[in-house]
């Protein structure tokens, strides 16, 4: 790209002439994207590339890149069809993203049109909604392994007292999925609510007003106002939920490492697991690679359904 | 006009609060236990009926954990990691932003669009091969591996681009009238322009980073460099002794409590940041 | 704002600062280098351990031994992946039931003549066959671990036993009877704890059970798996049935044990420190209990050194090894010997250690495990024998669970093994 596009003489003050501008300036900006440019090429479109390209071999990383038996979609055949222990993950993922977005989104919605009126504290309700957010997945699976636990826990000892039978929690096949969605919705809810009270917050308090004087009630307005202003929000909400909610991995694996049996076991611990407890990358990466394009499916339909009345 | 306190009035408010109110401790329950029985000895925790306060407060739970895992470590890594990876995420998305928002070169417009492509790209679908480079790199078990992996992300450069498309052009046009180079342009006046984007890009990477786990188990092999979440990891061992409870109580209590101090001073920023991200996204 | 920036700038130069001093190499040149690695991290281990490396280098100057240890989950992932980047160590202290992986990845060196005499002469067979793969001793083997069952005294005697079960009924009869349920049906004291939620845990204890019904594990010549034939389903069937009456309550995890809230288990030496804080004077440990007359047998399994192939130390470090291993000190304990006695509280594999530290292993605690080493056999060393080992915790858990019957759940599991055994050949 040559700093002499026209070769006109730059003039002596005040405008230069456009061309000559585009090319020096088309310099400086090639300059200020350069860096992140082949960052992103080096540490996101390559490998990306180069897990599709291991997903048709085997690898143990111990051989050469150059030297790894080729096995075309071997990988992918052996996962669809002959590992129920890969469809069960997908299901057990997909569970865990429909019960976490459903009931966080809902429950942040809910409490964001609580706080979204007259409300006293609106910083202390906040705050404590919010607090989960901030704290480590692993610090608090630690801390809810520990209050399910089924004879020390404190949950227990609470229905105990109450003279109510206690839940095996994480430790029942039944019970150890929902327990574990339980405790994402505790970690998220704070987020969405945040974003849900800023999208609540954008509508113009001249549209509810213009609706009461037209006789609409309270529950009229929450449907043919609210809900369809907040609509790019809750785009925005159950894009990113679900997004995060498919590759959830920190809970499985504090909290129950996959168990009990393969009840919490997800696509992205099981790829894991995989990939460095057995060594099997060429396998892993076809996992990685499936989950992707589920992921991708999901959010460009979600993208679409929610776009529709645009 | 003054409000009426019809019966009806006064029920929604009784019923909003004592939703909020219900909420709010199903919010905290889990930390209060936290702080509670990280004072306990195990046998108190374990005891039934339930107790709900230790007998004395066993400070000892403490010193223990400071013998089992290198606490003062794990924060010097956690902060020295965090703040390297925002300091180059902040820098890096705002240099890209501005390019993209304020020049014209061929291309640009493609270029963008890989741009927000990776942003479709989780990190799970990389692991492995940057896993791969970072071991060619030599950069295993050390703060290069942590660090630089992270210092690029796309969502920052989208972020910091939609921002800085609204910076009035005059006032860098001006500048660049008055002979300051392109890179003094951004740093005197596109930079401070974009205090609130930096600002609220700064936390979500500060909180993520900090609490990240799945990159750091993979790439820490030696106690000395374990993070904070890493650290925590290695308390959950398999060789259960009964002194482990509490000790677990009070490690997770010293890794979230400072977090829950930053955030109660910095809330209003954490608020803003997320909206910001939440209605320009 | 310059100076906003100037302060951002010198923060970001100081972090990668910090990061480059810490990424960049030690350059060492002069005496030779051991590079050891293990997963002994805590303070009260390298208390005694590193005085051990100070001796040696102290003998030998011109040798310089750089200990780096990482967690246990860590270590195996850090052998297999420390490879390239020219981060390997020297020395590895791994677990044996790695050595196929290793080997088939050419990642050991095979040790000299006069070590491999040595380890043959000073170990008992079951440790020389833990610490060999393909016909090859790999390493000098250390601690040798093995399971025995262990129970909580007052809760057998109050369930009417003067001493502790033999064989598998007596087993059944009496977790039965110290079993405690409440009004509502829930179990309060258990009488018999299966460990659940990680391969060694499930698989360890129920392969002892097996061997001590006259099971086995795997075919002489590795080609195919047995523990699906009629002795593992009996094995998962006597679990099954403790679980389902009550006396295994599925809730239970270890820490009720320490609590004194389970009568027995089968679990190993090593847990012994933390039972003796927990439950003082009240723990007892016998063999593992026998069906159909079988002899009761337990697993071991144990640790070794090894030699990175790749090293170029390699005689320097085989014979660091031999110090460390052999040459007895005075008390006739090897260096070794006295660092897993007295730290570890473990059980060195080395015969003569067994002696010399006899009053140590003399404990009530640990002296049934060392016996146990009579008839021990060692955890069967095969290809993809971590992989198998994770196929089969999680089948028998599906039986546990009542999932699947424990016919269906080990052919399941076998299935799988057989297929990696083949393939991993």
């Amino acid at each position: 790209m040559s700093i002499t596009i026209t070769g006109v003489a730059r003039a002596a003050n005040g405008a230069a002439p456009r061309r000559r501008t585009y090319g020096r300036r088309a310099l400086a900006g090639y300059g200020f994207i350069t860096p992140a440019i082949v960052f992103l090429i080096g540490f996101a479109l390559l490998p990306f590339l180069f897990t599709v390209y291991v997903s048709l071999h085997d690898w143990n990383m111990l051989t050469a890149v150059t030297s790894m038996p080729f096995r075309g979609l071997e990988n992918y055949s052996y996962l669809i069809f002959e590992d129920p222990l890969f469809r069960q993950t997908f299901a057990n993922t997909f569970v865990f993203a429909a019960g976490n977005v459903a009931i966080s989104s809902l429950l942040a919605l809910g409490v964001a049109l609580l706080l979204n009126g007259e409300v006293r504290f609106p910083t202390f309700w906040r705050a404590v909604y919010f607090l989960p957010y901030v704290t480590s997945s692993v610090a608090i699976s630690i801390v809810w392994a520990n209050l399910y636990h089924p004879s020390y826990g404190l949950f227990n000892g609470i229905l105990e007292l109450f003279q109510l039978p206690g839940a095996r929690f994480l430790a029942s096949l039944e019970t150890a999925l929902p327990s574990v969605i339980a405790v994402a919705v505790w970690h998220a809810v704070g987020y969405y609510m945040i974003i849900f009270l800023a999208g609540l917050q954008s509508i113009p308090l001249e549209v509810y007003e213009a609706a009461k004087v037209d006789g609409a009630n309270a529950w009229h307005r929450f449907l043919s106002i609210t809900l369809p202003l907040l609509r790019p929000t809750l785009l925005f909400v159950a894009v990113v939920n679900t997004l995060g909610s498919l590759q959830v991995f920190d809970l499985a694996f504090v909290l129950t490492n996959g168990g009990p049996v393969n009840a919490t076991n997800t696509v992205v611990l099981y790829m894991y697991q995989t990939a460095f407890n057995f060594t099997r990358m060429g396998r892993a990466s076809a996992m990685a690679v499936m989950l992707f394009l589920v992921i991708l499916v999901i959010t460009l339909v979600q993208l679409r359904l929610l776009r529709e009345r645009e | 006009m003054r409000r009426t306190l019809r019966p009806v009035v006064v029920a929604i408010a009784i019923l909003k609060y004592t939703g909020l109110a219900l909420g709010a401790f199903f919010m905290l329950l889990p930390f209060a236990w936290m702080i509670v029985s990280s004072f306990m000895s195990a046998a108190e925790i374990m005891a039934r009926p339930l107790r709900w306060l230790p007998g004395e407060l066993q400070f000892h739970n403490y010193e223990a954990l400071a013998k089992a895992i290198p606490i003062g470590n794990m924060y010097a890594n956690s902060l020295i990691v965090t703040v390297s990876i925002t300091l180059g995420v902040l820098l890096t998305s705002s240099l890209a932003g501005y390019g993209f928002a304020k020049f014209r070169f061929p291309g640009r417009d493609i270029l963008f669009v890989l741009v927000l492509a990776t942003m479709m790209i989780p990190f799970f679908v990389v692991l492995i091969p940057i896993f791969f480079l970072v071991r060619q790199l030599g950069w295993m078990d050390n703060y290069l591996g942590l660090i630089v992996p992270n210092v690029v992300t796309a969502f920052g450069i989208f972020l910091m681009r939609q921002y800085m498309l609204s910076l009035p052009d005059e006032l860098l046009d001006a500048a660049r009238i008055d002979g300051a180079s392109e890179f003094a342009i951004y740093r005197r006046i596109a930079l401070p322009l974009a205090g609130p984007a930096l600002g609220a890009l700064a936390i979500l990477a500060f909180v993520y980073h900090w609490n990240s786990f799945l990159w750091p188990l993979v790439v820490i092999r030696s106690r000395d460099l374990a993070t904070i979440p890493i650290g925590l990891n290695s308390l959950r061992v398999y060789a259960s002794s009964p002194e482990v409870i509490n000790l677990q109580m009070a490690g997770a209590a010293l890794a979230i409590i400072p977090v829950v101090a930053v955030f109660a001073v910095l809330q209003r920023h954490f608020v803003r940041g997320i909206a910001l991200t939440g209605i320009k996204g | 704002m310059n100076i906003v920036s100037r302060l951002v700038a010198s923060l970001a130069i100081a972090a990668m600062v910090v990061a480059a001093c810490t990424a960049a190499p030690e350059t060492s040149k002069g005496p030779v280098k051991l590079v050891v690695l293990t997963h002994w991290g805590d303070q009260a281990l390298l208390a005694v351990l590193q005085p051990i490396f100070d001796e040696y280098q102290k003998q030998n100057p011109n040798v310089k031994i750089e200990h780096q240890s990482v967690a246990f989950d860590e270590l195996l992932k850090r052998i297999t992946t420390g490879r390239l980047g020219g981060s390997a160590p020297d020395i590895y202290h791994f677990y044996n039931l790695w050595m196929p992986e290793f080997v088939a990845s050419d990642l050991l060196q095979q040790p000299p003549g006069d070590v491999i005499a040595d380890i043959k002469k000073g170990y008992s067979q079951s440790s020389v066959d833990g610490s060999s793969y393909r016909n090859q001793v790999w390493g000098y083997p250390t601690e040798v671990n093995t399971y025995q069952l262990i129970y909580n005294k007052k809760l057998l005697q109050e369930a009417g036993s003067t001493k502790p079960p033999a064989t598998w009924d007596e087993l059944r009869t009496v977790a039965t009877k110290a079993t405690k349920k409440g009004a509502d049906g829930k179990v309060t004291q258990a009488g018999f704890l299966l460990l659940k939620g990680w391969d060694s845990g499930v698989v360890h204890p129920w392969s002892s059970l097996l061997w001590s019904n006259n099971g086995d594990y795997v075919a002489k010549d590795n080609s195919k798996v047995r523990f699906n034939e009629k002795a593992g389903i009996e094995t998962t069937q006597f679990e099954v049935d403790l679980i389902k009456s009550g006396a295994a309550d599925l809730g239970f995890t270890m820490d009720d044990f320490a609590a004194g809230k389970v009568a027995m288990t089968i679990m190993a030496n090593w847990w012994g420190a933390a039972l003796k804080k927990a439950l003082p004077d009240n723990v007892g440990v016998a063999p593992i209990p026998t069906n159909g007359g079988a002899q009761s047998s337990t697993l071991q399994y144990n640790w070794l050194w090894g030699v990175d192939k790749g090293s170029k130390q390699g005689q320097e470090a085989w014979k660091f090894l031999t110090w460390l291993n052999g040459a007895p000190q005075a008390g006739g304990t090897s260096p070794m010997g006295k660092y897993l006695t007295t730290a570890l509280n473990a059980i060195p594999a080395r015969m003569s250690d067994q002696q010399a530290n006899a009053s140590l292993l003399g404990d009530a605690f640990v002296k049934p495990f060392v016996d146990s080493l009579r008839t021990s056999r060692s955890e069967p060393i095969i290809p993809g024998a971590q992989e198998i080992k994770t196929v089969l915790q999680k089948q028998i858990e599906a039986a546990w669970f009542g999932q699947k019957s424990p016919k269906d759940a080990l052919d399941t599991a076998a299935t799988e093994a057989n297929r990696i055994l083949s393939e991993k050949r």
